[in-house]
């Protein structure tokens, strides 16, 4: 059987005896999760990429670590996720420990036709700390207690970011309804 | 309900990535990322390893090892000789008994059927 018809568990067996090829597999089938997570969680192209390397170096590194119990994916994506963090507190980028609750004011736009399936869109009319609690949370399956932890932030404040994060989110995913009648009445 | 209808819709979204032109050059920097750490790691475990390999044969050249073991080996082979020729004349005292070349073939013999009895021995047990 060739390296590309293994389970992912398999491989991250093969990789924690040094097997490089099969670690590579699984960059190859994970990289893109990892990096639109990161992107996802507000960082730019390039600091996207290096944290992701550096995940996926680490990854490598604590792959004995990981016993297979969930996804590969989920367990390299939480790896990712605090390398961005982690970066984001050195670069002191992260001054929304004090409570910054208003949107991105440059990325509001009036919502367009198909923005409600478009999550790219959508995230970007979040503050900084509620883009990354929603998506340390549904991104990088963390509880809310362990994004607490990784943001050094109370839990009851994470909470809060999620959950105003969430009402921005579904005002522009759901459509609303009777939007449909409304533009027919406009029509 | 609808909150959760929301929030597994938001998953299902989270595990859609978005489209990236680059995903092969990334693999790539990694996978070279990769082969630069673990070709650095075996660099530095041979320097390691070269460096204690020096240190070690420092150590021997520099300690009284060697004649030591020179005068150890003199000692021992002095010890061998005077044996064998203890031996030799005990061996001789039994060739001269009557029926002594007799003794020493049944002797061989014996041996050689006990060293046959323990060879098939150990083919069995392997």
């Amino acid at each position: 059987m060739t390296i590309n018809g293994l389970h992912d568990v398999e491989l991250a067996a093969l990789s924690a005896v040094g097997d490089r090829k099969a670690y590579g597999e699984l960059v190859r089938r994970h990289s893109r999760a990892v990096r639109g997570l990161l992107r996802r969680m507000g960082a730019d192209p390039a600091a996207a990429d290096d944290a992701a390397q550096d995940a996926f170096l680490t990854g490598f590194e604590q792959i004995a670590d990981f016993r297979g119990a969930g996804a590969f994916a989920g367990w390299i994506k939480k790896i990712a996720a605090r390398h961005y963090l982690r970066r984001i507190k050195r670069d002191a980028r992260m001054s929304w420990g004090e409570a910054v609750d208003g949107p991105d004011q440059d990325a509001v736009q009036e919502p367009q036709a198909a923005a409600y399936i478009d999550l790219d869109d959508a995230l970007r009319t979040l503050s900084e700390a509620e883009r990354l609690s929603v998506s340390l949370c549904y991104g990088a399956d963390l509880s809310h207690a362990e994004a607490a932890e990784a943001l050094n932030l109370p839990l009851g404040t994470v909470k809060s970011h999620v959950k105003r994060g969430l009402d921005k989110l579904r005002a522009r995913l759901v459509p609303p309804s009777g939007s449909d009648e409304r533009r027919q009445e406009h029509g | 309900m609808a909150d959760l209808d929301f929030d597994a819709q938001l998953s299902r979204l989270y595990a859609e990535p978005p489209p990236l032109p680059d995903t092969e050059a990334f693999n790539s920097g990694v996978a070279g990322r990769l082969d630069r750490g673990w070709a650095m790691r075996r660099g530095a475990i041979a320097v390691v390893g070269a460096l204690a390999g020096v240190i070690g044969a420092g150590q021997l050249v520099s300690s009284r090892l060697f004649s030591d073991v020179q005068l150890l080996s003199r000692d021992s082979a002095r010890a061998f000789d005077g044996g064998l020729s203890h031996l030799s004349s005990q061996a001789g005292g039994l060739l001269s008994m009557s029926g002594g070349n007799d003794v020493v073939w049944m002797a061989a013999a014996l041996a050689a059927l006990a060293v046959a009895f323990g060879v098939t021995r150990a083919m069995d047990q392997f």
